[in-house]
């Protein structure tokens, strides 16, 4: 049963490996931060079935932390273009936290922490 | 003995989900097609690994463990999918020139 | 099985220097972050395999929550730095916010003109040819002197029978927290020591400016934020909690919490509402000024400087590991914002 889950483990190692391809040749930013997002998932996987295989239930903790923070950098990088939006962009009609720089800012329509 | 059986046909199956992700990310045409690949098929392989581990664990806590970090990677693969099919359609993909 | 962990390890191998490889040779800065990130990952399954899970707990934490938003963030900014066009914004955090935005919202328009504009200062030249076959010869050299080391090491014990002999002393179940907060807490004191330095150089540097972005529309992300700050903060005072019996402790705790803090002030609109100055120096110092009184009091009241009295021993970890955590979260959020709050020069 281990050998299988080390096998397993090997074997999502490899698709990481595979995965890498498409960041290195991108060719959108996008691309390339989606691959690291399914790195995130695949490392949560590995670290699963080496944490049964080894008897290591501490690594369920790590996988846990993963988990938690995939998301951080995908944010970071959706946060980082600070570009205005061109026009004809489908938007979310109310949008929950709005730019006081807006054009068309409407104070009345701010929500605070909901 | 079943359990362990259970085991080895579910985290089997969870990598062919993976690996066919992977190949979807090689292989698919642009971005947003790519997008599919990666969250919708790596997660569902994570949950069929996540499923098939449970009968190993040792325990009520260990499994709720296991079911919390299956939703924390859905909650953070849907959200960052979203964010970044967003962010390329209204900026463009930008690095182009390579 | 054996076999398989050899076969795991030898590809984790070839992917970390791989890995590594394409992330300093890259000319394309945003690639090379991506490559850290998943560079991260990696090095994180190496320490478990290296049987260090404390370690590859704080990697995790870190490598994902917060050096890959740190650099991307930071590329950003040298964007606005480095792109001759946007010049005007002037390269430290503005002194005055109403010239700056303005100066922001013209570079803004620009780009929207021209996407591409950003990213012209910021891939390198590649490395010349001949420069790498010298790189190639130094680190050939380097790593057969690392081998040489290695093979004449004597691979003892370690230390590892004399931590175990004496850990019903320690306070503690889990030998890397006795090591750390008992038997060699001073380490662990200059430890934090250097974090609380990191925190204040930042803010000897400035003040913070809001960052160069906007939100990202839509409710998906405030949604996110808001399932995953509360497991965030469980899974802290988990780990925290955990650090007693089991792979944890107050730099994992602080890691997972500073990391909830730094998706918190990315999922804003601006920036987090600045706490009281006052306050927050004393959360920054609480846990390196709490673990220095705590030792002084066990000089008078106890064996010696920095030591527990047995029985005590267990509540006085957990009194400075909670304060640690407060105040490694802290130092990290506001290593992040870079710079000190506005409010304090006002």
């Amino acid at each position: 049963m281990n050998l299988l889950l080390v096998t397993a483990a090997g074997f999502l190692l490899l698709t990481i490996l595979f995965g890498l391809i498409r960041v290195l040749r991108g060719p959108g930013s996008g691309d390339r931060m989606l691959t690291a997002q399914l790195f995130g998932t695949s490392g949560v996987g590995i670290l699963l079935l080496l944490g049964f295989a080894l008897d290591q239930p501490a690594l369920v903790d790590v996988a846990l932390v993963f988990a938690l923070l995939a998301v951080v950098a995908a944010v970071a990088f959706v946060r980082q273009h600070g570009l205005p939006e061109p026009a004809g962009t489908p938007m979310h009609e109310n949008p929950v936290e709005e730019d006081p720089h807006d054009p068309g800012h409407n104070p009345t329509e701010k929500t605070h922490d909901r | 003995m079943i359990a362990d059986l259970l085991t080895a046909v579910l985290v089997l199956a969870g990598l062919v989900f993976f690996a066919a992700g992977t190949l979807g990310l090689l292989r698919f045409p642009d971005v947003y097609t790519r997008l599919h690949a990666l969250t919708k098929a790596d997660n569902l392989g994570l949950g069929l690994v996540v499923l098939g581990l449970m009968p190993q664990a040792d325990g009520p806590a260990m499994i709720l463990k296991l079911v919390l970090i299956w939703v924390l990677v859905l909650a953070a693969g849907a959200t960052a999918a979203h964010m970044v099919a967003q962010r390329t359609w209204t900026h463009g993909e930008f690095e182009r020139r390579e | 099985m054996n076999a398989a962990l050899l076969a795991f390890d030898v590809v984790l191998l070839a992917g970390l220097l791989g890995v590594a490889w394409r992330c300093l040779a890259s000319t394309d800065l945003f690639r090379a972050v991506v490559l850290f990130i998943t560079f991260g990952l990696l090095l994180a399954i190496a320490w478990v395999r290296l049987e260090a899970p404390d370690i590859a707990l704080a990697e995790a934490a870190i490598g994902a929550g917060i050096t890959g938003a740190l650099l991307l963030v930071t590329l950003e900014r040298l964007k606005h730095i480095m792109n001759p066009h946007r010049g005007d914004a002037g390269p430290s955090p503005p002194p005055d916010p109403v010239a700056s935005d303005t100066g922001n919202a013209d570079a803004e328009a620009r780009d929207a003109r021209d996407p591409g504009a950003g990213n012209v200062a910021l891939s390198c030249a590649p490395t010349p040819a001949r420069g790498r076959w010298s790189a190639v010869a130094v680190s050939g050299g380097l790593a057969l002197l690392l081998m040489a080391t290695l093979a004449t090491q004597d691979h003892g014990p370690g230390l590892q029978p004399a931590v175990a002999a004496h850990m019903d002393v320690s306070g503690v179940d889990h030998g890397i927290t006795a090591v750390l907060l008992n038997f060699r807490a001073w380490d662990t004191l200059l430890e934090l020591a250097m974090v609380l330095l990191a925190g204040l150089g930042a803010w000897s540097l400035g003040r913070h400016d809001a960052l160069p972005a906007r939100p990202a529309p839509g409710p998906v992300l405030p949604g996110a934020v808001r399932l995953l700050l509360p497991v965030a903060i469980v899974t802290g005072v988990y780990l925290l909690w955990a650090g007693s019996h089991a792979p944890g402790g107050a730099f994992q705790a602080g890691a997972v919490l500073g990391a909830a803090g730094i998706l918190m002030s990315l999922a804003r609109p601006h920036s987090l509402p600045d706490p009281d100055p006052r306050l927050l120096r004393i959360g920054v110092t609480a846990g390196a000024l709490l673990f220095l009184a705590l030792g002084l009091w066990g000089l008078f009241a106890g064996p010696a400087l920095l030591t527990w009295p047995r029985n005590l021993a267990y509540p006085l970890i957990l009194i400075i590991e909670t304060g640690a955590t407060l105040s490694i979260a802290l130092t990290l959020v506001a290593l992040f914002v870079g710079g000190r709050s506005p409010r304090e020069d006002a």
